[in-house]
């Protein structure tokens, strides 16, 4: 005998699903959340389309595990069914951002834009250092737009600690004066040179 | 197009499943059949159907086969053709001598060598001065439906490329839900018949339509939507006959017809049950590994509990027997959470109509533990900060993100159904059924804080018509009395009006068909016309 299928609500729950798991991402994540959009791969969709499919060096697994205890489903425990699609959208996000970070660290390498603190502690002159190596922007009225500084949030309070110290040092003041002077001239430069394509 | 849609049904249909409409389309050609019922099988004597030609009185005697009819067919053939032409039909309008005429209908086509073998018979019955058997094939069947019943559709071209696309893109009656109901009922309300005899096609045709829609279903082994579709159909006639008022010679044939065909889809069903109950103990899909499982398994333990208490119910009304329907609601539902964690108030009807059938199987016991079950777990729904189950009127699909409230609030900003429930008076009635004062009283604080909502329409043909979304505001909404369980017995022992109920004195089973078809219009206040 066959048991009654309801191909409408697979239809809709897969719908659902993919849509949950993007949104929850996109707000859970700490680092994914602050960045506009974080294509998971074209078209922001699991799976891809005949013909769509990139070099595999490009791919970057996102993976994470769900197990659902048949009970649950046999007893229709929705509660139970919740927490554990929390817990893998959680799982997801830690995935993601995961491969986020590895391709980051990969490609900025690759381009020698990386610097590597070894394992040390984050020190004012690792920042300057840093901060050397980036093209820096500026708004309209000249003033500085600091990037955003994406890091573990038991570091915070250390970053904030030296951040502070170099406030209250006037060499260490002078020293990014000095650095945003020459990044705005090089600012002014690219904007000026801008060239209209067709 | 109509006679390729009829071909691709004749084609796909079995001889049992050609039965009625087969005597709808005799009805329609001048003849009166004799019985409503078909016996299949070494008993049937090579006479399927036997109808009386009106104009003639001639009787004519047929003998149905699906399929085409092939050389390997022909030994089988040629039994029934011996019963068929020679042994006498017994029926008190007919004596053995009087002139018939006996006919081979077959559903698909017959084959040259059958039918070379079928001249050198009929050669030989000339001889012995016996009627030649007559043969009606698949083009003939076509021409004779298409003539008969869809001339009355086929006048509108629209109705027909809406019928056609429907029947072609039949994939669930989920699926269809709303197209077909859309389609049935402008079939009905929008072709004024302009006398008795046009009006009695056109329900001939009507329920043709119902009944290869089900067809279509059956085919991809689809029983469940096969009988939802026929149930959806007999509503919809139900609110034509409130609506139009016919005279019963008008429509009985057709209600009769599809009561009957109903009967037989809900019949097999039982008869599948019985022949797996290995499945039916444990509806939990496996194969699927699908995470939709979870909503899913609900909805088909209640649409399998609900048809088996369907044709327990209607057995009943017929003095039948339903012990094996007593046995299988037995198995499904003891010890089965499923049934009373419901995803939606949609599942009211099903619920309404389970717990009936629970009820005339004198399995109370077991609707004492399911009542509660489902009282305790709807109302966990609207503890605080939880929003409540979608109600009956909504589609079982937006159920999904409104259960899953990770989502919210964008998704389901103005779908807080906390505090309001359809279901809730239902499951009171019950409870007031059933004298279950305890588990009322263990959520009364919860239950007094909440308003109950019931479908009350104003007229017979507002009952038995689907309403939209804005109506339902206009609904009266009762409040249970504070504190007293007599005063909530009493309450819950009110009827519907006898201006609402005089169809339903009519026809019992409308009201069942319409608690199914329109969950949202679950009729508490009936339940006692069925126990």
């Amino acid at each position: 005998m066959r048991k009654q299928d309801f191909p409408q609500i697979t239809s809709a729950w897969n719908e659902l699903f993919e849509s949950m798991m993007h949104r929850h991402i996109k707000q859970a994540g700490q680092m994914s959340s602050v960045i506009p959009s974080i294509p998971l791969f074209e078209g922001e969709k699991f799976g891809v389309a005949k013909g769509e499919v990139p070099e595999p060096e490009n791919l970057q697994e996102v993976s994470a595990t769900l197990v659902l205890e048949n009970q649950i489903v046999r007893t229709t425990n929705l509660f139970e069914f919740k927490r554990k699609l929390r817990d893998f959208a959680n799982d997801m996000v830690a995935s993601v951002e995961r491969g986020f970070v590895s391709t980051l660290e990969r490609q900025l390498s690759e381009a020698g834009q990386s610097v590597n603190f070894k394992g040390e502690p984050f020190t004012w002159e690792a920042y300057v250092q840093v901060l050397e190596k980036m093209p820096l922007q500026f708004d309209l009225l000249g003033r500085w737009v600091p990037p955003t500084i994406v890091l573990h949030p038991e570091q915070w309070p250390h970053v904030q600690r030296v951040i502070a110290d170099a406030e209250r040092d006037s060499e260490k003041m002078r020293q990014i004066r000095d650095l945003l002077m020459r990044k705005k001239a090089e600012f002014d430069d690219r904007e000026a040179s801008r060239k209209l394509v067709d | 197009m109509i006679e390729r849609l009829l071909e691709s049904w004749l084609t796909s249909i079995s001889e049992r499943e050609f039965d009625i409409p087969f005597r709808w389309l005799l009805e329609q050609l001048g003849f009166i059949p004799f019985g409503r019922k078909t016996t299949h099988g070494p008993m049937e004597l090579g006479k399927d159907v036997v109808a009386q030609e009106s104009e003639t009185g001639l009787i004519h005697i047929f003998q149905l086969k699906a399929g085409d009819a092939t050389p390997g067919d022909w030994r089988d053939m040629q039994t029934q053709l011996l019963q068929l032409v020679e042994v006498d039909y017994l029926h008190p309008n007919y004596k053995p001598g009087d002139p018939y005429k006996p006919l081979w209908v077959v559903t698909g086509e017959m084959r040259e060598t059958v039918r070379t073998s079928l001249a050198l018979k009929n050669a030989d019955y000339r001889r012995r001065g016996l009627p030649e058997v007559e043969v009606w094939e698949q083009n003939d069947l076509i021409e004779r439906f298409k003539k008969t019943l869809f001339d009355v559709p086929v006048t509108d071209e629209l109705f027909l490329i809406d019928y056609i696309r429907l029947w072609s893109r039949a994939r669930d009656y989920l699926t269809d839900e709303i197209e077909a109901r859309s389609f049935f009922r402008r079939y009905l309300a929008e072709i004024t018949p302009s006398n008795e005899r046009q009006q009695k096609k056109l329900l001939a045709s009507y329920s043709l339509i119902v009944a290869q829609l089900s067809h279509r279903y059956l085919a991809q082994q689809d029983i469940y939507s096969a009988i939802d579709i026929v149930l959806l159909g007999l509503t919809v006639l139900a609110e034509y006959i409130v609506q139009s008022s016919p005279a019963r010679a008008v429509y009985s044939s057709s209600l009769e017809g599809l009561n009957e065909f109903l009967s037989r889809l809900l019949q097999d069903l039982i008869e599948d049950c019985t022949s797996d109950e290995e499945t039916i103990t444990d509806l939990f899909d496996e194969s699927s590994y699908h995470l939709s499982e979870i909503f899913q398994l609900p909805l088909r333990i209640h649409s399998l509990t609900s048809k088996i208490a369907l044709a327990l119910v209607l057995k009943d009304m017929k003095g039948g027997d339903f012990t094996t329907e007593t046995r299988l609601l037995h198995k499904i539902l003891n010890g089965n959470p499923a049934f009373a964690h419901m995803v939606s108030e949609r599942q009211m009807g099903t619920f309404w109509i389970t717990i009936l059938g629970v009820l005339k199987s004198g399995l109370g016991e077991l609707a004492s533990a399911l009542v509660p079950e489902s009282l305790d777990w709807l109302l966990s729904f609207h503890a605080e900060g939880e929003w409540g189950l979608l109600s009956p009127y909504e589609p079982y699909v937006d159920a999904l993100a409104h259960l899953l409230d990770f989502t919210r609030p964008d998704d389901n900003l103005g779908k807080n159904r906390r505090r309001h429930s359809y279901l809730l008076p239902v499951l009171i009635k019950l409870a007031t059924i059933l004298d279950l004062r305890d588990d009322i009283s263990d959520h009364w604080h919860t239950i007094s804080m909440m308003s109950l909502a019931e479908p009350r329409p104003m007229s017979q043909t507002a009952l038995f018509s689907p309403i939209s979304e804005d109506e339902v505001a206009n609904l009266q909404v009762i409040l249970p009395d504070q504190g007293s369980w007599r005063a909530i017995k009493e309450q819950f022992s009110e009827r519907l009006p006898p201006n609402l109920t005089s169809v339903i004195d009519d026809h019992p089973e409308f009201l069942l068909y319409l608690t199914l078809a329109y969950p949202w219009r679950t009729q508490w206040r009936e339940f006692e016309r069925y126990l």
